[in-house]
């Protein structure tokens, strides 16, 4: 088993050895590379510019001037092929070297080229090509020439040149040192087997010296002093490996006594520390101080002494970066030490408190000595530098963890002293890193100034957040983080420390956050909103209330805090802390700055207000809040606090809105103490000029009228809708002309240009918009509540409430129609232009919705024919407008297909007479032919009508149809209409004589119209009739009939005849 | 100026005493909030144009009776026949009564159903099917009579004939199949606009039935109670859904019984001295009022 660890162990240090080697040699082969390219393009340049400036060819450009790398062997083959044909003309020596594609290269050329002195031994390239113009070349222009002109793949090529490279130059010493030491394995393992341990360490040891001995003859010649380097931290670590094996491995022990046997761990260790000291190669130098780390990781047991002494090998090993700025280094031995520290813990050793204070002190000891070698003089630095920032950060990283640990296992010693040891540790640790930070500036090493800071502010914060501790809780811990973050962006901001404000102006908006988040619980929030549910209203009260108070306190303290910071922040002309600023890195100017602590201050009094809501006061002391922050806007206002505070006083909004409609009906007060405030508010807004922002470029008055409103029909609905369903409406349409009534008042009281100065020159058109809004709302109530019930008032007990409310409405809208106008200017609000000419079609609609709502439909063609005739003979009488003649044509329409379609075959069981078909069709009929007449008489549809905007499909009606086609908009439809319904309703037997009947009046009605048309018509339709009588009702009806029907069919022939006779002038006949 | 602001005040006193008779007599609606209502009146326009596509079409009365005499004879062999109902009779005596007027050339027949559930149908010419289910849960004759009344309300009126009109075309002129398909799909489409119409007019058919033949007309309001009742159904009173609202066959119950109850009360305010017959003994013991006339049963309440 030991002889498999040594081999398991001369192989795992071969491996390091090698790793080591890998990881470091590419850099310098690249370093060399790239020096050895920069020599080659020196030295080229210098030719091209003598070849300028002397204008001829020197002929020791026809020979390589420095040795050239060998992955540039494609280039100079090119190069060779170029120089021994022909010399570059001298007028475009180096414009040549670019690129150029060049496809009949070799014919061009040769025609433009003079002859050369002297045959060239060699093909022609009268020109330079480019290497990559070879590439893009035609393979066949290439390939004519293969035995002159190389054909070369550099990608792979140059690929394969440089793994060979690396494998010679590294891998060849690496692989060598391995297989040394496996050999040295095997040597080992024969020995062990002959002789006795102590043989065989001073074999082994002999072993090393002699590698170590060749290391001395090599190191004389340059060419081996690396490899002879290589031999010696072979040396090293072959003697570490007998050190060790000397008290530890079974093959190897000769020394029994612990003390001797670390002691000669020891020297070796030494004898490595000596090693890497004198060596100048920073990884072998590293690769000491693993080994000698490694080897202490492995001495079991894992004592103090062992770990005093890997502290002693890190801090020697660390030291070695106070010499030589070998970065690399610092990082592996802190990683290393780390490594080995934890391996000290893992072994669990006995924590009393000398060896607390050990640990601690070994910890301090390692990562001062790190953390100091970045303020020498090596490391002063304007520029940004990520790896001594990396290793910086790591070794305050490091310290703090460890720290950490030391307190968290800190069980064996004293609670409270082992907490305030670690508060006081990172609290000093704080100082001493700003102290630290404040010198690094000193010096002028920024990039050391900054990571110091904010590992000072990182301790500070982790020292508060410990502060748990001594009985604090987590809101209180925020507080003060916030706190010190203030204090720390203040001082920045004092000394325009840019990088370290940007820091702390994002930690302070965590800070913020995490304030918010412990104060609400976390998930709590959540809760709050969806307890806000109506059917958890209970919940809601028992979590929104007083018990909430010491959070809103601390609320309150940071957003008050953070307020007087921003206002003298902007006094003193702070770096604002705007999200461009943080991320870029840009200054952005007051004014325009999106400052997300002002919006941490709005948001922390809004959760508080949302924390205290159900309290009786708290929506009227947020209101006044709200308000003092709209004064405070006006003379101080940036675009964040603007903003800000509109969406804060948006969600306010919602969340009482919310609260109100959650309250039962009953909760009056609950209720009133939400409404009212914010109606205050709102009031007192509407009052303010300084609602115009200048910076949205928009007015606010409108907002607030419109939320007024808004706010005015919910809280209406809310008090009234649990006294009566039907109030509400009733309210709304009472608002509705206090809006008119106010919208006058105001548009009375000043002249137009007066207030268009003051900005307010739509303030009567918005007043006007929420009386719309307030209509609308009556009409969705009307909809939505009104129309389902016949509840009526016992009072009137003849009409329902619904029908009182629409007659009610119908005065409103009548009040609307006539005085709204007044108010509405061509210079005013669109929506009022567009809609209040519309006033006379809604109460038209209104009105044919309340007809067919409250009366019977037998009724319905009677009442449209009688709004038809009413429209019809008022409109001119009256100058109304002019389209109501248009609607009363439509009400006719109405009225004749009701007729013909509905009421024809109307059937009821109800016996009164005024719910027969048989007596409302006839009396439809009449007014409908009266309708008729009086258009035809007085001609009304001759002229053209005016529509307002959005009715023009009416407007096309009329004038293609109604005005063009009377006899097919107004008289046929209701003669054909007539018939039908006679048809429908009537016996078959006495159709004829009632249709005749129909004929007469229209002859009649024809020769009082004067309507040639009508006359000839009934005519026709007498024929027909003539035709019926003696087909139909000859041999189907019965005698009776017959004879009733004859002769009720030839008196009214006698009576047309008469008529015609006594009017035939009328008709023009 | 002057009269403005008379006619604003004007408004304002008699909006303001309004509000306060509504107050004093705490006048609430059935539901909080409900589109059913309105749905049903915009639906009285499509019914309109589905009349007149029944009126253009070259079918008769004739053609609906021959299809109601088919429905019957199906219905009189079915399995109900085998075991008659005993309401059979009662329920085609008041029919008989209620349709002496009628305007339809058919007569009508009731058939019962021996179905639990509480439900009534009406078929084009003249069939009306009724639960037992529904019979049970009735108390007095005049709910019967309402009930019929509106189911005869639905063919007098055309809802039956309009929903088969195409059928009957078909069977006329030699595509059955057709027709059916296309009374189906345009049901499909149209139904749910204007079910609430036809339903509605079917209540005020069943309404006027009730008044004409000298029933207590607050029965019908009862009627609908008792079917609330048996049903279990929710009430909607907080809850709105235009959705719901819009594809809901039939008004909500709770509207029906308060539409009915009021014009009840209305026509009492109107007729205080008029008695109406209930009718309850006669729907327990199945003898119509014609056959079987309690004094008691006509009251004045």
């Amino acid at each position: 088993m030991e002889l498999l660890g040594l081999i398991v162990i001369i192989v795992l240090i071969s491996s390091l050895i090698g790793g080591l080697r890998a990881l470091f040699l590419p850099g310098n082969s690249k370093v060399e590379d790239l020096r050895r390219d920069l020599d080659f393009f020196k030295n080229r340049l210098k030719r091209l510019e003598d070849k300028f400036f002397a204008g001829v060819v020197d002929e020791d450009e026809k020979e390589p001037a420095a040795p050239e790398p060998p992955d540039l062997e494609p280039y100079r083959e090119t190069s060779k092929v170029v120089t021994e044909s022909e010399p570059a003309p001298v007028e475009k020596p180096v414009s040549e070297e670019i690129p150029i594609e060049e496809p009949e290269t070799e014919e061009v050329l040769s025609a433009e080229t003079p002859e050369p002195a002297t045959p060239p031994k060699l093909p022609k390239i009268p020109k330079r090509v480019p290497v990559s113009a070879q590439f893009k070349a035609s393979p066949a222009k290439v390939s004519s020439k293969p035995a002159e002109i190389p054909v070369f793949t550099p990608a792979a090529d140059d690929s394969w040149g440089k793994l060979q490279k690396r494998i010679l130059e590294n891998w060849t010493g690496i692989l060598g040192a391995i297989v040394l030491v496996i050999g040295v394995g095997y040597f080992g393992l024969y020995v062990s087997t002959k002789m006795g341990p102590q043989f065989r360490f001073a074999g082994i040891l002999s072993l090393a010296a002699v590698l170590g001995g060749t290391n001395f003859w090599l190191k004389r010649q340059d060419r081996w002093r690396e490899f002879g380097a290589w031999l010696q931290a072979v040396a090293g670590a072959i003697t570490l490996f007998a050190c060790f094996g000397a008290s530890r491995i079974d093959a190897l022990r000769f020394i029994s006594d612990p003390t001797t046997g670390l002691t000669v761990l020891s020297l070796g260790i030494g004898l490595n520390i000596f090693f890497a000291y004198i060596v100048r190669a920073q990884a072998i130098a590293s690769l000491h101080v693993l080994l000698s780390l490694l080897t202490l990781m492995f001495a079991q047991p894992f004592t103090t002494e062992i770990l005093l002494l890997g502290t002693v090998v890190t801090i020697t090993g660390i030291g070695l970066s106070y010499r030589v700025r070998w970065d690399v280094h610092l990082l592996f031995c802190l990683i290393a030490f780390l490594i080995f520290h934890t391996i000290w813990i893992l072994s669990d050793p006995v924590l009393d408190l000398s060896i607390f204070l050990t640990g601690i002190a070994c910890i301090m000891a390692v990562l001062i000595t790190a953390g100091l070698v970045h303020y020498r003089k090596e490391y002063e630095s304007t520029e940004f530098e990520l790896l001594p920032f990396s290793v910086h950060l790591f070794n305050w990283g490091a310290f703090g963890a460890n720290l950490l640990w030391y307190n968290q296992h800190s069980k064996l010693i004293d609670y409270i002293l082992a907490s305030n040891l670690i508060v006081a540790i990172l609290a000093v640790g704080a100082i001493v890193a700003t102290i630290l930070a404040r010198y690094a500036r000193n010096r002028g090493n920024r990039w050391l100034y900054v990571t110091d800071t904010l590992v000072s502010q990182t301790l500070a914060i982790t020292a508060i957040c410990c502060l748990g501790r001594f009985g604090l809780e987590y809101i209180h811990m925020a507080v003060l983080v916030n706190l010190e973050l203030l204090i720390f962006n203040v001082i920045m901001n004092l000394e325009r420390e840019r990088a370290p404000l940007r820091f702390g102006y994002f930690a302070q908006w965590l800070a913020i956050g995490a304030v918010l988040f412990i104060g609400v619980k976390g998930n709590a929030l959540l809760n709050l909103v969806v307890q806000a549910a109506p059917y958890r209203t209970d919940t809601l009260i028992s979590t929104m209330g007083i018990e909430q108070l010491p959070v809103v306190f601390w609320f309150c303290l940071v957003a008050a805090v953070i307020f007087i910071y921003t206002h003298f922040a902007q006094i003193k002309n702070f770096v604002t802390d705007d999200v461009r600023f943080v991320a870029y890195d840009w200054e952005i100017e007051h004014k325009e700055s999106v400052s997300l602590l002002s919006w941490g201050v709005l948001l922390l009094l809004f959760v508080s207000y949302l924390l205290l809501c159900n309290l009786p006061y708290a929506t009227a002391i947020f209101a006044l809040i709200l308000f003092a922050f709209f004064l405070y806007r006006r003379a101080y206002g940036t675009i964040a606090w603007t903003t800000g505070i509109w969406v804060v006083w948006t969600f306010f909004h919602v969340l009482v809105w919310y609260k109100m409609y959650a309250l039962p009906n009953t909760e009056v007060l609950r209720i009133a103490a939400f409404a009212v405030p914010l109606f205050i508010l709102n009031i007192a807004l509407f009052g303010r000029r300084h609602l115009y922002s200048d910076l949205l470029q928009m007015s606010f008055h409108r907002l607030v009228l419109y939320v007024l409103a808004a706010h005015l029909a919910l809280s209406t609905y809310l008090f009234t809708a649990r006294i009566s369903d039907f109030v509400p409406g009733l309210l709304y349409l009472l608002y509705s002309v206090g809006a008119l009534e106010l919208s006058r008042l105001i548009k009375g009281r000043k002249t137009e240009a007066a207030v268009i100065k003051d900005q307010n020159i739509f303030l009567h058109d918005y007043i006007l918009h929420c009386g719309y809004f307030f209509l609308v709302l009556f009409l969705s109530r009307h909809f939505t509540v009104h129309l389902q019930s016949e509840l009526a008032l016992a009072v009137f007990p003849s009409l329902s409430i619904r029908a009182l409310i629409e007659i009610f409405a119908l005065g409103v809208f009548s009040y609307w129609l006539v005085y709204a106008p007044q108010v509405v200017t061509s210079k005013g609000s669109s929506v009022n232009i567009f809609l209040t000419p519309l006033i006379l079609e809604a109460i038209l609609g209104f009105l044919a919705f309340t007809v067919v709502v409250e009366l019977e439909t037998i009724w319905h063609p009677v009442i449209w024919s009688v709004l038809s005739i009413i429209l019809i003979s008022q409109t001119t009488r009256f100058r109304w407008p002019g389209r109501l003649l248009h609607y009363s044509w439509l009400f006719n329409l109405a009225s004749v297909i009701q007729l013909a379609f509905v009421t024809s075959t109307y059937a009821t069981p109800a016996t009164a007479w005024y719910m027969q078909a048989m007596i409302i069709g006839p009396v439809t009929i009449a007014i409908q032919l009266i309708y008729v007449a009086l258009a035809y008489r007085y001609k009304y549809f001759e002229t053209k009508i005016q529509f307002p905007s959005g009715l023009g499909i009416f407007r096309g009606l009329h004038r293609n149809l109604v005005c063009r086609r009377i006899n097919f908009a107004i008289f046929y439809p209701v003669i054909l209409g007539i018939a039908v319904f006679l048809f429908w309703r009537f016996d078959r037997s006495l159709l004829t004589l009632l249709w005749v009947m129909e004929i007469f009046a229209v002859f009649s009605l024809g020769t009082y119209v004067k309507e040639k048309h009508f006359v000839n018509l009934a005519l026709c339709a007498l024929a027909f009739c003539l035709g019926r009588l003696f087909i139909y009702d000859l041999a189907e009806t019965t005698f009776g009939i017959r004879a009733l029907v004859f002769m009720a069919v030839g008196a009214l022939m006698m009576g047309i005849n008469a008529i015609y006779l006594k009017y035939k002038d009328r008709i023009g006949h | 100026m002057m009269k403005r602001l008379i006619l604003c005040g004007v408004f304002l006193v008699i909006g303001g005493l309004f509000i306060f008779l509504l107050i004093r007599e705490d006048a609430q609606t059935p539901l909080q909030r409900t589109f059913a209502p309105l749905f049903e009146q915009l639906g009285k326009t499509t019914k309109t144009a589905d009349r007149m596509l029944s009126r253009v079409l070259p079918l008769s009365d004739i053609d609906e009776k021959t299809l109601g005499d088919t429905f019957k004879s199906r219905f009189r062999r079915g399995p109900q026949s085998d075991k008659p109902s005993p309401y059979t009779p009662y329920l085609n005596s008041l029919v008989r009564e209620l349709t002496e007027n009628s305007q339809k050339p058919f007569t009508y027949e009731v058939f019962v159903l021996g179905t639990k559930h509480p439900n009534a149908f009406a078929l084009p010419g003249g069939v009306i099917l009724f639960t037992t289910g529904f019979l049970e849960i009735l108390t007095s004759e005049a709910q019967v009579v309402s009930i019929l009344g509106h189911e005869v309300g639905h063919i007098e009126r055309g809802h039956c004939f309009d929903s088969v009109r195409f059928q009957l075309l078909g069977k006329k002129f030699g595509g059955k199949t057709l027709g059916w398909i296309a009374d189906h799909l345009l049901q499909s489409l149209t139904r749910s606009t204007f079910s609430k119409t036809q339903e509605s007019e079917a209540d005020d058919y069943g309404y006027q039935s009730l008044l004409a033949h000298k029933y207590c007309p607050r029965e019908m309001s009862e009627a609908f109670v008792n079917l609330k009742n048996s049903l279990r159904n929710q009430s909607y009173r907080n809850d709105v859904n235009p959705f719901r609202d819009y594809f809901l066959s039939h008004p909500p119950l709770e509207l029906r019984i308060e539409n009915f109850r009021e014009r009840a009360n209305r026509w009492r305010e109107r007729n205080p001295d008029e008695p109406a017959y209930v009718g309850t003994k006669n729907l327990q013991e199945k003898k119509p009022r014609s056959k079987a006339f309690y004094p008691e049963e006509n009251i004045l309440e």
